[in-house]
């Protein structure tokens, strides 16, 4: 029998597609993760970047068994952020979230455990730190 | 004009004192410093007297200028009129010197400020996140310059695996006298790195440098000549041929170039450049007539195999910078220090925003085209900080657009799909038949050679089928 199955050919037969949202009102991350993107993806995977109100949220996930959610977090309403993610955990458990701050603000560390606790991933604080990423991005999308 | 008290009383308190003190005066330079320094140092205080203090400033390879370049403020200083930094000076004569809290202290205002830095501990409150983390850079950048003065050109700083790896091989390069290879893209700065490596392995010897795009034969010869002279007249000379571009260097050259490695083995030694990936000719070359690459303008660069084995021997690989996005706001920060030590500009940072957008910009022309994108910003900002409206305009206006779907797939050839295709179908053919070829060829309308020719190809026609009938 034949293993090793060639990965999908672009145009000739189907590939995955992934939906990345960006939920937060800043455009720092959402440029951030276009730049980035292309480098973080397995080969021959496609990624759909949508910036989304954190309330439409959870419409959007539905469908969507499998996903990655970015969070733009601002610290002065971290209660109802940490709701959102909370319930996000429960509703989609498939669901790789990564929490991310405005330009200045910074969680504490307790606040950083907080959010870790409730199921984010990974917390960032500047766009440079999403390349060293790739190896949980890559993984995730692989084992999906 | 009122006149303070004698200065004689302090001073004698403050040599008294084992704390280290020193003052920065108006123009950078260190204008006082306690004899607590001098403890701390291990060194005659007096020696640093009068040095550059700004972060960056040690230009010269004098290990006290680099001391003395250590005991700056960090940055925001000025603006804030204090600060603390846990300075970190690099060893001195071998010997380790422990790290020291420093607070800052500012006196006075503009041109005539005086600076007095106090070592102990104290605790900074109320800076603003912006300042803390380029604070923190500084910290990284002292470290960096402490433990890799002897490397220090700036492409070497970072904290992402390739700045890890680039040192370390330019480590081992540096105590090494040996033919070495810089594989880098356009930019990367392996002229300036393999000039450094030289004068750390084979400090005096003599070097002559080689266009190689430009050479040919004869070129090569006139462009060496005083190098051949010096190595025919003594058996014990020793010379250095810094090669740019040797992937770009015409076959003929290249040939000559290795014919005279070869006549003065191991004491004509080659240090070159070349593209990140570069081209390997084969041979021969002189058989091929007008086939071969010498008849071929377009072929005829390359590295030869004939050069391939002193090329091959040591390498050391230049990441492109877009691949080292984490290093940036490291890199941007020692190019604002050494820029500003030069006396190019006022500013001693970078704001986030200038830093977010230098991350995002691709930098296709790699550490040139970032050190050029500093050195327009210094000139540019009139403050203590970059802001993004002091960088040049393509870096500035760099977007990466409304795109919304991105997808990750390698070149393909038109041949090598249609083959992937054939062989797919062929698969899902296979195993609908249960893996019986005959059904399975019949199936897809080819003959059972063809398809088993087809997976021959591939390398699947190991197993056999007793279904293949």
């Amino acid at each position: 029998m034949i293993v090793n199955r060639q990965p999908p050919l672009v145009g000739i037969e189907e590939s995955k597609a992934w939906i990345w949202l960006i939920c937060g009102h800043d455009q720092r991350w959402p440029s951030a993760v276009r730049r980035f993107v292309p480098d973080l993806i397995p080969q021959h995977d496609s990624v759909e970047v949508r910036v989304c109100d954190p309330t439409d949220t959870p419409g959007v996930l539905i469908k969507q068994s499998r996903a990655i959610v970015l969070w733009q977090i601002e610290p002065e309403n971290l209660g109802q952020w940490c709701e959102r993610i909370a319930k996000t955990s429960l509703a989609h458990p498939g669901v790789l979230q990564l929490a991310a701050t405005s330009e200045l603000a910074e969680l504490s560390p307790l606040e950083q455990s907080a959010i870790s606790e409730l199921g984010v991933s990974a917390i960032l604080r500047h766009i440079e730190q999403l390349p060293k990423l790739a190896n949980m991005i890559r993984a995730y999308f692989v084992v999906s | 004009m009122a006149a303070g008290t004698k200065i004689r009383t302090l001073a004698r308190l403050l040599d008294a004192s084992d704390t280290p003190l020193w003052v920065i005066g108006p123009a950078g330079n260190l204008v006082y410093l306690s004899a607590g320094v001098g403890t701390w140092l291990g060194i005659d205080a007096e020696q640093l007297l009068d040095r550059r203090s700004v972060a960056g400033s040690a230009i010269s390879d004098d290990p006290l200028d680099y001391v003395a370049a250590s005991m700056s403020p960090p940055p925001g200083f000025f603006g804030r009129g204090t600060a603390s930094l846990t300075i970190q000076p690099p060893p001195l004569g071998g010997r380790k010197i422990t790290p020291l809290e420093v607070r800052f202290v500012r006196v006075g205002q503009a041109d005539t400020a005086l600076t007095v830095a106090v070592g102990g501990g104290f605790r900074d409150v109320g800076s603003s996140s912006e300042l803390r983390d380029a604070v923190a850079v500084r910290q990284r950048l002292d470290w960096w310059r402490k433990r890799h003065a002897g490397i220090a050109t700036i492409a070497t700083a970072g904290v992402s695996p390739a700045a890890r790896r680039l040192r370390a091989r330019l480590h081992v390069a540096g105590c090494t006298r040996t033919h070495i290879a810089f594989f880098g893209p356009e930019g990367s700065g392996a002229e300036s790195i393999a000039s450094r490596i030289h004068q750390l392995s084979a400090a005096g010897e003599p070097i002559v440098t080689v266009n190689g795009p430009l050479m040919d034969a004869e070129l090569l010869d006139a462009t060496v000549v005083p190098l051949i002279n010096q190595l025919a007249s003594s058996a014990d000379a020793r010379a250095t041929a810094l090669v740019h571009d040797l992937d770009q260097m015409p076959v003929e050259a290249g040939q000559r170039l290795a014919e005279l490695l070869t006549t003065f083995a191991g004491r004509l030694r080659l240090l070159a450049t070349c593209g990140l990936r570069p081209k390997i000719l084969s041979e021969p070359f002189a058989d091929e007539g007008e086939e071969g690459p010498m008849a071929d303008p377009d072929a005829g660069a390359g590295i030869i195999p004939a050069l391939l084995e002193f090329v091959a021997g040591f390498t050391v690989s230049i990441e492109p910078l877009s691949s080292r996005v984490e290093d940036i706001p490291l890199l941007a920060a020692a190019m604002v220090d050494a820029r500003r030590a030069a006396g190019e500009g006022t500013a001693e940072r970078l704001s986030r925003a200038a830093l977010d957008s230098l991350v995002i910009y691709p930098w296709p022309k790699n550490f040139v085209e970032l050190d050029e994108a500093i050195r327009h910003a210094i000139r540019a900002a009139p403050g203590e900080a970059i802001g993004v409206e002091h960088l040049p305009l393509a870096v500035r206006s760099f977007h990466v657009g409304e795109k919304t779907i991105f997808t990750k797939t390698p070149k393909l050839s038109l041949d090598e799909a249609l083959k992937r295709l054939e062989l797919r179908m062929i698969e899902d053919a296979l195993q609908q038949t249960d893996g019986n070829r005959a059904e399975a060829a019949r199936q897809l309308g080819i003959s059972r050679a063809r398809l088993l020719r087809r997976l021959d190809e591939n390398g699947d026609n190991g197993a056999s089928d007793s279904r293949d009938s």
